[in-house]
């Protein structure tokens, strides 16, 4: 049986609540990408209080980067501002396949200064930590970079 | 004669709240021999309003109701949706679709046509929805609420002169800016002007027969 300060406190909690919008604007929320053209993304939200989304612009986090990625990845969705006419997409998951990833920066350094140039190229080599194995045999190191001649 | 009736039952006692922003109601004890349920009409020297019981039942021998102006239904859930460079008009006629409410033929066109970039919906309260677009996407000094007629109205206050030639201050509450008005009856309305008083919000109580009016003025 709930005490009387328990009932006070439920009440001033429900008036609380009532003084807040139920879904909010100003929160982000889990969504799976079902589509991409360009830089907009078409997703499915986790929460069935949002509706599906379509042509959100991707917020990468990088100047002037742009990224494909596969069907399938989470990002978080929001509004700018909370803003809803300035929805956006955010914060990839770890687990996304990425299918292209454009970089327009003028100079990308790889392994930072200490890196050493073999034959003019940067050379990396990855070890998983868990097999111990070099990454390109499990399969799962970039096959190819490109990079504009200087 | 009462000074308000419902369904053309007169009103004991009540209050009936008119909002300049939001949706008008009543909650008011009606001199009926069932209870009043459904669309219910509002009748006052001169003035009407449309409106639905959204709960009520008799007690002690009147039917005691609460009204909601319009169909009611801005309470209800929205259904999310999601708009890609729409015009105002769209997530507005689905909002109150949903809600059963009729938009009021006085909107502009303008503003109906306000081209948005994109609009989000989500499951929250319709009116809460309808509040957020007026706010966020229907430019400066927009607002909207219920009108007398029941349909759903949004632009910008004219402040038009309230029509009241006999009127009387009785108190005045400088704190919350509010009055205390002596009128012949339901007369005044939100978003009107009384001498220089910009009317924000009003409220008629009706006890014993006898009419008082407070009226809440907006801030200059």
């Amino acid at each position: 049986m709930k005490s009387v300060a328990d009932r006070i406190k439920a009440g001033l909690m429900a008036v609380a609540r009532s003084a807040l919008p139920s879904v909010d604007y100003f929160a982000n929320y889990r969504a799976r990408v079902v589509r991409q053209a360009g830089q907009l993304l078409d997703v499915v939200p986790d929460d069935p209080r949002l509706p599906s989304m379509s042509e959100l612009p991707i917020k990468l986090g990088i100047p002037g980067g742009e990224v494909q990625v596969a069907p399938g990845a989470y990002v978080l969705v929001g509004w700018d501002g909370g803003d809803p006419q300035r929805p956006h997409a955010i914060l990839w998951e770890a687990g996304a396949v990425v299918l292209s990833l454009k970089v327009t920066a003028a100079e990308i350094k790889l392994g930072g200064d200490t890196t050493t140039l073999v034959d003019g190229v940067v050379t990396g080599r990855a070890i998983d930590s868990f097999t111990g194995i070099p990454q390109w045999q499990l399969g799962n190191s970039s096959a190819v970079v490109s990079a504009k001649k200087v | 004669m009462a000074i308000l009736t419902a369904n053309g039952h007169g009103v004991v006692r009540g209050a009936l709240s008119l909002p300049r922003a939001g949706v008008w109601h009543a909650d008011l004890d009606v001199d009926a021999p069932a209870p009043l349920t459904g669309a219910v009409t509002l009748k006052a020297d001169g003035l009407s309003f449309q409106g639905t019981v959204v709960r009520g039942d008799l007690y002690m021998g009147v039917a005691r109701i609460r009204v909601a102006g319009g169909a009611g239904g801005l309470g209800r859930q929205a259904r999310p949706q999601h708009y890609v460079h729409p015009q105002l008009r769209s997530p507005l006629a689905d909002l109150l679709r949903a809600a059963g409410e009729t938009l009021s033929p006085t909107v502009a066109p303008a503003l109906l046509a306000r081209q948005l970039t994109a609009w989000t919906v989500l499951a929250a309260p319709i009116g809460e929805q309808l509040s957020v677009l007026v706010a966020r996407a229907a430019g400066t000094g927009v607002t909207w609420r219920v009108l007398a007629d029941g349909t759903v109205w949004l632009g910008v206050d004219a402040w038009p002169d309230a029509g009241i030639a006999d009127w009387r201050e009785l108190g005045r509450s400088p704190s919350d800016g509010s009055l205390e008005l002596g009128l012949d009856g339901v007369v005044l309305l939100p978003g009107t002007t009384l001498g220089d008083l910009r009317i924000d919000y009003c409220e008629h109580l009706l006890e014993d027969g006898e009419l008082r009016t407070r009226a809440w003025v907006a801030a200059a």
